[in-house]
């Protein structure tokens, strides 16, 4: 009797042996993505790269040597504002606006100036959640010999408008004082960089 | 089946460090251009801006109590004139030309309607390095047509001063026509003395 009692413990055994091979199989995926932080140019230029080029003429008044007063005033004349129109995909962007001076390679002695300063600003539209709208003016002397830096501030966008990004020029003075403008070609920039976040 | 997984993993992992990598700056750049021609211009003995300049001088009573040539003197736009002339450009052309004081009368034999003198121009110059420095144009009027020195460039690199006086005419050495002794004849006299300022 004892001989067959043992016999059916083996077959329990047996059958919890078989329940442990019937288990799911679970595989988890995960899918991951990524959308890099970046601003690429839609009006005014292409890739990551816009710009403009504007003549002034000629910069004195024509007569006594001395720098044209039109250009003095403390905003920009007619033609010198440039609208472009930029994507960034991330808040809080920095900013960078140098503005170098206009020169001449003429060498200018005691009395006379071969170089035109002026202020450099560049100006963007801003949205942050859900759509509260800024603005940013980010300006740049070319005395101050080097760049200005601000940032968008954080959660702000760049508006997904046109003209998002407006860069002007104004307040030009002659370098060193009223001097006389020495004659020939002056050439001078602005330099704006939008540094994804 | 977990090599399967980890080969997925890896590749989505790769494709977002791609992603990533597109976070290039967009930089603007906008260019001013200008430029200044080349000009003489009048700051002061002339109208401001403007392209003449100009001074009179007068000698007075020319001869003496028998009529010979008394003027002995000089004369020079520094403080009767004071011209200052802008020019933006270095090594303008200088042309100095003077003519004899003159009197429409017609002179006998002994007797002179002509009066003639040493004209000069003084331009204080300037380099590039700030060195100031001078040049002087001089000519004799002679006693015929007049006379003219130039064109001739100031000298290279060479810029007027930009201060007051950078440009003085003066005049001496007044003689008679054909000699001392002559006699003038009675009536007024005039020359004229031209400096021209070309813009390089």
């Amino acid at each position: 009797m004892k001989t067959l009692l043992l016999a059916t413990v083996a077959l329990g055994l047996s059958a919890i042996a078989g329940a442990a091979s019937a288990a799911d199989a679970i595989g988890t995926i995960t899918l991951n993505g990524h959308v890099g932080s970046a601003c690429t140019v839609i009006q005014g230029g292409s890739g990551t790269t816009f710009g403009a080029t504007f003549d002034l003429g000629e910069l004195t008044d024509g007569s006594t040597g001395h720098l044209r007063s039109d250009i003095k005033a403390g905003a920009p004349i007619s033609g010198l504002t440039f609208n472009f129109t930029l994507v960034c995909s991330g808040a809080n962007e920095g900013v960078s606006v140098r503005s170098t001076a206009l020169t001449n390679a003429a060498t200018a002695p005691s009395g006379y100036s071969n170089a035109v300063d002026f202020t450099g600003n560049a100006h963007f539209l801003l949205v942050s959640p859900p759509s509260s709208t800024s603005t940013l003016d980010v300006a740049n002397l070319t005395t101050a010999g080097a760049a200005t830096t601000n940032s968008f501030g954080a959660a702000n966008f760049l508006q997904n408008v046109n003209n998002n990004v407006v860069v002007s020029a104004y307040s030009f003075a002659t370098h060193g004082g009223d001097n006389l403008l020495v004659a020939g070609a002056y050439a001078g920039s602005i330099v704006v960089d939008i540094t994804p976040s | 089946m977990k090599r399967l997984l980890t080969s997925a993993a890896a590749a989505i992992a790769l494709a977002a460090i791609a992603g990533q990598a597109l976070a290039a700056d967009a930089t603007g750049t906008v260019t001013v251009n200008g430029s200044v021609a080349s000009k003489c211009t009048v700051v002061s003995g002339g109208t401001v801006g403007g392209t003449s300049f100009s001074s009179t001088f007068s000698a007075g009573e020319l001869a003496d109590s028998v009529g010979h040539l008394a003027f002995s003197g000089s004369f020079t736009t520094v403080g009767d004139g004071d011209f200052q002339i802008s020019c933006n450009k270095a090594n303008p052309i200088i042309t100095l030309n003077a003519t004899p004081m003159t009197n429409p009368a017609t002179a006998p034999t002994g007797y002179a309607n002509t009066v003639s003198y040493t004209a000069y121009a003084d331009l204080k110059t300037i380099n590039g390095s700030s060195t100031t420095g001078s040049v002087t144009r001089s000519i004799a009027s002679g006693t015929g047509a007049g006379a003219t020195n130039g064109p001739t460039a100031l000298g290279s690199g060479l810029y007027l001063q930009n201060t007051t006086n950078n440009v003085v005419i003066r005049a001496d050495t007044f003689a008679t026509a054909g000699g001392a002794t002559n006699i003038l004849v009675a009536g007024a006299y005039s020359g004229v003395i031209t400096l021209t300022i070309t813009p390089a």
